[in-house]
């Protein structure tokens, strides 16, 4: 929304800086996003009067015109414009003057000078327009030599409003931001004037009737006829408001229409009266397939799920969005039907969607427009058509109203106000600030009144008689109410039942003390009703006018007691509140030692997406039936790239390797942690297990001077994946031979914890290696963490510091090439038994220098007993025993 | 005698002030005070002096030679084991300045670092972290959260969806709902911090992103007000932008919060005094807060008569921008080494 802050005071006084208005309503929630000048930099240009013009001798395009610039002065001044007459008012770029991006002065064009320019509307910045010179409307108080910008309504700021969705609906117009400041900062509204000189003996219902189809979509139709009006351009005052507001100047009656809208928020549409078939406006939905042309002149296909207005014969606008080619206002046009509508925001919504039509119009429909401001718009518009364009007014309105809003009753304690804020303020304050909003603070005493004379007779609002009921009486003044006396009586039963219903509310509010009693006899019972029971301190009865549809329930009342006092005066303080031993779930702690294990065994975590294009899968060569291939699908993705969710960690990392080593940073140690998503057969919802993933290239440590190159390995990742779950305590944890397609057939091993595999880790296979357009070899584990949560030590288990001295043995054998070390490793630590402290191979060896299909291994163990020095008459057995348990797997033993 | 034995002193002094080899102070040792030394042979040869005084002063003599050539030959030794170091040392000087041996440094992911310390700040004042899941239904993101189906605010939130009912979460208030039902089940004082991914529906730039994170805290109890709001995000404001930082407050909507207000803290920049990044203004928007709406109180299985509450929510990746200056929110996804390693 867009706020010319000189408009904006036609209809508040508040004594204000534009900048200070923009941070006062900024810091009370009406945020003002931007503050900007609405002169784009032209500077003493001025209203120029041509008296005279000719031909240049020597261009066939200019022309040379004298032009009236003030005091007594003609300047000659050339333009290449062709829409330039003798007598036309027009902007005059004088020497010395300015516009966006230049100073003028004389300059000579084939031989003849020019004393500046003549300007047009782009020239100028005020609009698109750069064909001809802007003419200025034939006005009395237009003089030559007054200040272009002052004319054109530059010398203004615009304040650019981001609203959020409360406020949107009511701040869209100025008015409704005039409601606002004046709240906020004071001021009194200036409420715009909305009689109509009606011309005598007529009578809008002999014109035109209406008919509401769908009154879920349309709540409110009100037509208004003008007569004999003659089409032209608007006054200058109008162009730059309607400019102001970002829009642009078409004729006098469109622009009447847009400025309503703009100053009191209520879309207009305007139809050519003589062209409605029939007498007669139809709401309804669109038939399937029926075709419509809209004023932009395309044709549009339309169904049901359009709502359309129509004459006798067929569509004549898509409601709230756009109006037809055929019954469009044009320089013809002498009768002019003016529509004040409500229709439903979603469907409208949704009809400008899918019709890529955005307009003001729908995006205040969207947003919500009070269906008690219909009558008053549709005045302000005939009114303003009368006086602007000519023509009468025809008498009365035609007002079809089938499902009323009315102004809503809401309660507030006050104790409660101030219990939730924080802040201390007296009822009488809060009044004052619902007060300030437009809204009417009564008592419960009020509304016991008015339910003890019960429902009033509804016939004709005119004979109605208000007195004794405040209540009612108040919902009658908070905002417009219908004056056809059959949207009256709906809208008086709609009324009454909000009125009882709050009565109802308020019984039970008192009900602890009163009984079970509901209605006036209860609340009365409550002690005069003055004061509520018990903690709710005093209760408000809060008559909230329509515009604020915003406003349903107590803490809506609250919200808005609080910003007019301000956020800033809310006190600050430190919560009391029992004292709790926070901290993280058990998953969260380990998830958090997990990681700082891996960044301090030197990787550094990576964060990559969760929504991957399911070629990942086809890169990875994964079978057609692998599990991972069943992923979640988004039904409205963003980009192909994210349009699955990742069922695996490894794809994301692979993309992490390859953006790097293509950037040349190819040493690589890096990890993730994260949550994966996989399908639940006959489950909503997936699971979402967290993984691990790792992947180790290049060189390990980052190459120095004096470091030997240590290329990433098999080793060097299962070495990672032993740290962390040794960092984390992890018990039975087992590496098996596995036969993975995405890992080298011979380098690839699965993590078992507990027997149960969890995960993989291995080179990966250079087929896939090559598809993802790796260079080189990478080496790649990923596995689930939950599994590692539940092995967990939960403590480290202490072993007392030995006291007594270990004795090491070296043993060296040769065995089968395929005889796996972890067999080894175990006859070893079975057969040493309990003084058995450690074995550590610390030599492998294979090739020449032994015998083919073999391969040497070299461990070194050290025994001790905790409470006496070991003999070797003690040990002798003991590591004998070891020596025969490795001979019987088939070791060739060397020492 | 004595003559002999004053030539066989001069004599081995003068040697011994010649060595420059340590092995060589050995040798010397030997030939001249060994069994087998010229000095030994003349001292041999006392028994057969004639007077006892002779003998006597002799023998007070060859010892104070053998005391003299001993001391010349520990302090020569001393002397030469000094030079020695002294040269080794010299020898094995080296140039400082030449780089360490390089040590493989991890790195943890930066935005998980900055969730980390908020974190803490509100562990330390005794809050659980809470976390939920991504995929959510309908119910969890949006109907419990007081934003019924054709409520504007889904707009604003543009979804990703897996079916009608199913999506994937756009903030991590189902956390609320899911704590509030699941973990709490009516029970206060409820103290949550809720970090965690979400996804929108957005293109991506700059400062655009479909997948990000959310820190969003929630409290319940009896008698919870805006002003202890106030205070709490004061706290976290100063843990992690340091002890000068002021919150502001300003009136906002939001559809699970009423009164709902926008959070500020002043500019980290400028003090507060106005700059380009506040773009003037000396306050910087950091995310939304209020008191926990009825609707949603009663969705959680809570009596709004009987209890309010506070939440609030912004994003971590904007603190870590703010924090270190980012100017890029992809670079929290793309794995360029030459980002994270910086942290």
């Amino acid at each position: 929304m867009r706020v010319s802050y000189n408009w904006l005071m036609d209809y508040v006084d508040v004594d204000l800086s534009p900048q200070e208005l923009a941070e006062r309503l900024t810091a009370r929630g009406v945020v003002v996003e931007n503050l900007v000048s609405a002169n784009p930099g032209v500077e003493g240009v001025v209203v120029g009067r041509v008296v005279a013009m000719e031909r240049h001798p020597n261009a066939d395009t200019l022309w040379v015109c004298q032009v009236d610039v003030g005091g007594g002065e003609v300047l000659q001044i050339l333009t290449g414009a062709q829409n330039v007459t003798v007598g036309a008012l027009v902007p005059a770029a004088v020497p010395g003057s300015k516009l966006p991006g230049m100073t003028m002065g004389v300059k000579k064009l084939r031989g003849l000078d020019s004393h500046g320019m003549l300007c047009s509307e782009a020239e100028l910045k005020v609009g698109d327009d750069e064909d001809g010179i802007l003419i200025l409307p034939p006005e009395e108080d237009l003089e030559p030599g007054m200040d272009i910008a002052e004319v054109l309504g530059l010398n203004d700021w615009i304040l650019e409003l981001d609203l959020t969705a409360n406020y949107a609906a009511h701040c869209q117009s100025m008015v409704g931001v005039a409601q606002e400041v004046a709240a906020l900062v004071g001021g009194e509204v200036i409420a715009p004037e909305t009689y109509t000189e009606d011309a005598p003996d007529t009578d809008v219902n002999d014109l035109i009737s209406i008919q509401i189809d769908t009154p879920d979509l349309c709540s409110r139709y009100v037509a208004r006829v003008v007569r004999g009006v003659k089409i032209g351009p608007s006054p200058q005052w109008l162009q730059a408001r309607v400019r102001a507001a970002g829009m642009r100047p078409i004729n006098n009656i469109v622009d009447i229409a847009n400025f309503v809208m703009l100053e009191m928020g209520q879309p207009l549409h305007t139809f050519d009266y003589q062209k409605i078939r029939g007498q007669k406006i139809i709401v309804r939905r669109a038939h399937s397939g029926e075709r419509f042309t809209t004023l932009d002149g395309q044709e549009r296909v339309l169904d049901e799920n359009v709502l359309v207005i129509a004459d006798a014969e067929g569509p004549v606008a898509l409601a709230g969005v756009m109006g037809g080619e055929d019954s469009e206002v044009t320089d013809e046009t002498v009768d002019i039907l003016i529509e004040s509508a409500h229709f439903d925001n979603i469907n409208n919504r949704r009809t400008s969607l899918r019709y890529n039509l955005p307009s003001e119009a729908s995006k205040r429909f969207t947003k919500g427009v009070d269906p008690s401001g219909c009558v008053a718009a549709a005045d302000r518009a005939a009114q303003l058509i009368a006086e602007l364009a000519g023509g009468m007014v025809v008498a009365g309105h035609v007002d079809a109203y089938p499902r009323p809003t009315v102004p809503s009753v809401v309660l507030l304690r006050t104790e409660r106000a101030n219990g939730l804020t924080g802040l201390k303020l007296s009822p009488e304050r809060m009044a004052a600030h619902l007060q300030s909003l437009g809204m009417v603070v009564l008592k419960p005493a009020d509304l016991a009144a008015d339910l003890a004379l019960g429902a009033p007779e509804t016939g004709e609002e005119a004979g109605e008689d208000l007195s004794g009921r405040p209540v009612w009486t108040a919902m009658h003044q908070v905002s417009p109410v219908p004056s056809d006396p059959d949207a009256y009586r709906t809208w008086a039963e709609a009324a009454w039942a909000e009125l009882e219903a709050a009565g109802k509310r308020l019984a039970s509010l008192m009900g602890a003390g009163v009984g079970a009693g509901v209605g006036a006899g209860a609340i009365e019972g409550a002690g005069g009703g003055l004061v509520g029971a018990g903690d709710a301190g005093e209760i408000l009865v809060v008559v909230v006018p329509t515009r604020r549809s915003d406003i349903a329930i107590e803490v809506d009342l609250i919200e808005e007691i609080a910003r007019c006092e301000g956020y800033d005066q809310i006190p600050l303080e430190l919560p009391v509140l029992p004292s709790t031993r926070g901290g993280r779930t058990r998953q969260g702690e380990v998830k958090l030692a997990a990681r700082r294990a891996l960044a301090g065994a030197g990787l550094t975590e990576v964060l990559t997406h969760s929504l991957v294009h399911p070629r990942v899968y086809d890169l990875l060569g994964l079978p057609e039936d692998d599990p991972h291939r069943r992923f979640l699908t988004l039904a409205n993705p963003m980009y192909d790239d994210r349009s699955t969710l990742r069922t695996m960690l490894l794809p994301g990392v692979l993309d992490v390797v390859r953006y790097n080593v293509n950037r040349q940073i190819r040493d690589l140690a890096i990890f993730e942690i994260s949550h994966v998503y996989r399908p639940v057969e006959g489950e909503l919802l997936p699971e979402e297990p967290l993984m691990v993933a790792l992947a180790l290239t290049g060189n390990l440590a980052p190459l120095g001077w004096n470091s030997p190159e240590r290329p990433a390995d098999f080793f060097a990742l299962k070495g990672v994946v032993e740290h962390l779950l040794a960092e984390l305590g992890v018990q039975g944890a087992r590496f098996e031979r596995s036969e993975n397609s995405v890992l080298h057939p011979g380098r690839q091993a699965a993590l078992l914890i507990g027997g149960e595999p969890v995960g993989y880790l291995g080179e990966l296979h250079p087929t896939v290696q090559e598809r993802w357009e790796l260079p080189g070899r990478v080496y790649v584990a990923e596995f689930a963490f939950a599994p590692l949560m539940d092995a967990m030590l939960p403590q480290a288990v202490y072993r007392p510091v030995p006291r007594f001295p270990a004795v090491a043995r070296d043993v060296a054998m040769l065995v089968d090439l395929d005889l796996p070390a972890d067999r080894l490793e175990a006859a070893i630590r079975e057969a040493g038994g309990g003084l058995l402290e450690e074995v550590r191979l610390f030599d492998v060896y294979q090739g020449e220098r032994v015998a083919e299909g073999k391969r040497s291994l070299a461990y070194h163990l050290v025994y001790r007993a905790a409470d006496r020095t070991l003999t070797d008459a003690e040990l002798e057995p003991v590591h004998n025993r070891v020596r025969e348990a490795l001979k019987a797997l088939g070791a060739e033993l060397r020492s | 005698m004595k003559d002999q034995l004053l030539k066989l002193r001069d004599e081995a002094l003068a040697a011994i002030a010649g060595v420059s080899d340590a092995g060589a102070i050995q040798e010397m040792r030997v030939r001249y005070l060994g069994k087998k030394s010229e000095l030994s042979r003349v001292l041999g040869g006392l028994g057969k002096l004639p007077t006892v005084e002779e003998r006597r002063a002799m023998g007070a003599l060859g010892n104070e030679i053998k005391q003299a050539i001993t001391q010349a030959l520990d302090a020569r030794e001393a002397e030469l084991a000094a030079a020695e170091l002294e040269a080794r040392l010299a020898a094995e000087r080296i140039d400082v300045t030449l780089p360490g041996a390089p040590v493989r440094r991890g790195h943890l992911h930066i935005l998980y670092q900055v969730i980390h310390r908020i974190e803490e700040i509100f562990i330390a004042m005794g809050y659980e972290v809470a976390e939920s899941r991504q995929v959510e239904t309908d119910w969890y993101n949006f109907e419990a959260l007081n934003i019924p189906k054709g409520h504007p605010a889904r707009d604003a939130q543009d979804s990703l969806f897996i079916s009608d009912e199913v999506l994937l979460r756009t903030h991590t208030s189902n956390t609320q709902i899911r704590y509030m039902l699941e973990v709490a089940k009516g029970r206060t004082p409820v103290k949550i911090i809720c970090p965690g991914r979400v996804f929108r529906r957005d293109f991506e730039d700059a400062t655009h992103a479909m997948m990000f994170h959310q820190v969003e805290g929630l409290v319940i109890d009896k008698g919870i007000t805006l002003a202890s709001l106030k205070g709490a995000l004061t706290e976290m404001a100063r843990g992690l932008f340091g002890p000068d930082v002021g919150i502001r407050l300003r009136p906002s909507y939001f559809p699970f919060t009423e009164p709902s207000a926008e959070m500020d803290i002043s500019c980290i920049f400028c003090g507060g005094k106005g700059c380009r990044t506040c773009k003037g203004s000396g306050w910087i928007e950091i995310g939304g807060s209020g008191m926990v709406h009825p609707n949603v109180l009663r969705a959680g299985g809570y009596d709004p008569e009987e209890v309010s509450g506070w939440a609030f929510g912004y994003g971590p990746e904007r603190v870590a921008m703010l924090m270190y200056g980012i100017e890029d929110i992809r670079h929290f996804v793309t794995g360029d080494m030459r980002f994270l390693r910086q942290f």
